[in-house]
């Protein structure tokens, strides 16, 4: 073979997608460019020089944008307090409840990452928040140390303060993050129907499997990098990402909803709109809870530390069920409209989204029974909106420090 | 237009690549698409034959290309652009390569995900090259300089100079490359 031959054949290797692909690429470098004049312009001189590793096209988030960015809520009354308190001593099975003086952060602490319509913001203890950007899908890193976000074309790791680290710029829209616990050195992520996989310094983007479904990856906690996902909607499949071993796979009865890992990585849940299943680590159900005919799960969270779930159920009447292994299930609210449900990092509390209040609900103490709550939600997450606006969504609840 | 380093139209006319640097560092959105569009097809297959993986090469070479909107008023308009770009994406895609492996994501397991999606990028398995199945068993240090030298058309002096190496290290590997390829191909018509 000469090398005119093998020049030739180079050449007409397939190359999918290109021309799609070409106009891709100058549609982003394009929007790069005018970003460049534009900032030259300003500047009073030609396109400016940018310092970092890669460029954030037209992003808001950097420091000194997102410092600017920092507005104090302060501390607000619930005026739906006494709603509140109605509310639940109308559903509660048992618990005394006690309403509480509401502040704008977690009773216990800890830092809540929420997405509304006009972004990403996190939250402090000091009562402030901070808009990290115009991005649509967010979580922690294990330590809270950093975050991953995702918009149409990026995913972005970024401080909390919102200085950005790195940003990996994709053919398609990146969503569903998942940051990998302890380490912190991998992160998962949707594009389409791929399941990728990142190092947490934003390098080596790594395709993991086709036909994933659009369901937030979830990694088992632990040294191995091992990552759970749903395929084909019906199927959960654990995936050792550094050797390639896939310890199990397992079929759901229904599209499968959510799934997430234990906190010790014993047990893995997968909820569909009829059951949440615990597994064990082998793929083997242990227990299932199922609803109420009429009822549908909306979502389930594992509480850390236990072997207790919280469910959100909707159709008709919303319920927030505290279900476990051996032992009948416990409506702990109800109300129009449940959802979101979030467990602090020590499983001391319970964050549920009461947007038809435009409250968040935080239950307290061992039993679950004392209840806060934080009033104008949406408006503190959506400033300079005149009309209705949509109840945020929170992806995250970090470190209690 | 070539897929070349140099800068030529289809007839293998020279094509105005200073001209067109200049016009775009004084703000002609024009004289950027035409650079963009002289150099991507060569960056993007460059960037696909050393890396193998398609989402990766649109991002290495857009990457690069990013780096040269970045760069505009900072270039030194006496150096062709091409070497520089390849330079980036090339290098780009060897450490890609590496990355990889360091995930250790070429295990049993992981090969048969990789089919799988590589099934869904190329629905006929007949689309796939063979050349491209060949360089797939080079290491990746080796099928760049292969595709410097047999795609991108640069000399092994100046491989040697693009990826920092000595020119004896550039002639080995390109002779090791071809060995294996001449095994893996001679006598198999694409």
């Amino acid at each position: 073979m000469t090398g005119e031959e093998l020049k030739a054949r180079l050449e007409q290797v397939p190359l999918p997608d290109e021309a799609v692909a070409e106009e891709r690429a100058w549609e982003l470098v394009c929007s790069a460019y005018r970003s460049e004049l534009e900032a030259g312009a300003a500047e009073g001189g030609r396109p400016r020089k940018k310092a970092g590793r890669r460029s954030l096209i037209g992003r808001p988030a950097s420091k000194a944008w997102a410092l600017a960015a920092v507005l104090a809520i302060g501390v607000v009354v619930s005026p739906a307090r006494a709603l509140v308190t109605d509310l639940v001593k109308d559903v509660v099975q048992g618990p005394k409840v006690e309403s509480t003086t509401v502040s704008t952060s977690p009773p216990g602490g800890g830092r809540l990452l929420v997405q509304s319509r006009a972004g990403t913001w996190v939250t402090d203890d000091d009562g402030s928040r901070r808009h990290l950007g115009d991005f649509e899908d967010s979580t922690w890193s294990p330590q809270g140390r950093f975050i991953a976000a995702t918009d149409e074309r990026q995913l972005v790791a970024m401080a909390p303060d919102g200085e950005v680290r790195w940003a990996l710029t994709r053919p398609s829209r990146p969503s569903l993050p998942s940051w990998n616990s302890p380490d912190g050195f991998r992160i998962a992520y949707i594009e389409g129907r791929q399941l990728r996989v990142v190092a947490g310094d934003g390098t080596g983007d790594t395709l993991l499997a086709s036909g994933a479904a659009a369901v937030r990856p979830s990694w088992r906690p632990g040294p191995a990098h091992e990552l759970a996902f749903v395929r084909a909607g019906d199927r959960v499949e654990a995936l050792s990402v550094d050797s390639g071993r896939r310890p199990f796979s397992w079929v759901a009865r229904g599209q499968v909803r959510g799934i997430e890992w234990s906190d010790d990585g014993s047990r893995l849940l997968a909820w569909t709109r009829q059951s949440a299943v615990v597994l064990d680590s082998g793929g083997h159900a242990l227990w299932h809870h199922s609803t109420s005919p009429g009822s549908e799960i909306e979502s389930a969270r594992l509480r850390p530390g236990s072997s207790q779930i919280a469910i959100v159920e909707g159709g008709g009447q919303a319920r927030v069920i505290l279900a476990a292994p051996r032992r009948p299930a416990r409506v702990l609210l109800a109300a129009q409209s449940l959802a979101n449900p979030i467990w602090s990092a020590d499983g001391s509390e319970l964050m549920v989204a009461w947007p038809e209040a435009d409250q968040w609900l935080f239950l307290r103490g061992t039993s679950l029974n004392r209840v806060d709550a934080l009033s104008d939600v949406s408006k503190q997450f959506s400033p300079g909106s005149s009309g209705a606006t949509s109840f945020p969504r929170t992806t995250g609840w970090c470190c209690s420090r | 237009m070539t897929v070349g380093k140099g800068p030529k139209d289809r007839a293998g006319a020279f094509q105005p690549e200073r001209q067109w640097i200049e016009e775009a560092s004084r703000g002609s959105e024009a004289a950027m698409e035409s650079l963009f569009r002289a150099y991507w097809p060569g960056a993007h297959r460059a960037a696909y034959l050393v890396v193998r993986d398609w989402n990766a090469s649109e991002d290495i070479a857009q990457e690069a290309f990013m780096r040269a909107v970045r760069s505009l008023d900072r270039f030194d308009r006496k150096r062709p652009f091409g070497p520089w770009l390849h330079r980036i994406v090339v290098n780009r895609s060897i450490d890609w390569c590496r990355r990889r492996a360091a995930l250790h994501e070429v295990g049993d397991g992981q090969a048969a995900l990789d089919a799988a999606g590589m099934e869904m990028h190329f629905p006929d398995p007949h689309l796939r090259s063979q050349v491209f199945e060949a360089l797939g068993l080079l290491p990746p240090e080796q099928r760049a300089v292969v595709v410097l030298r047999y795609y991108l058309d640069y000399t092994p002096g100046e491989i040697a100079e693009l990826l920092d190496l000595n020119r004896g290290t550039v002639n080995s590997r390109m002779r090791r490359a071809l060995d294996r390829l001449g095994q893996d191909l001679e006598g198999r018509p694409e």
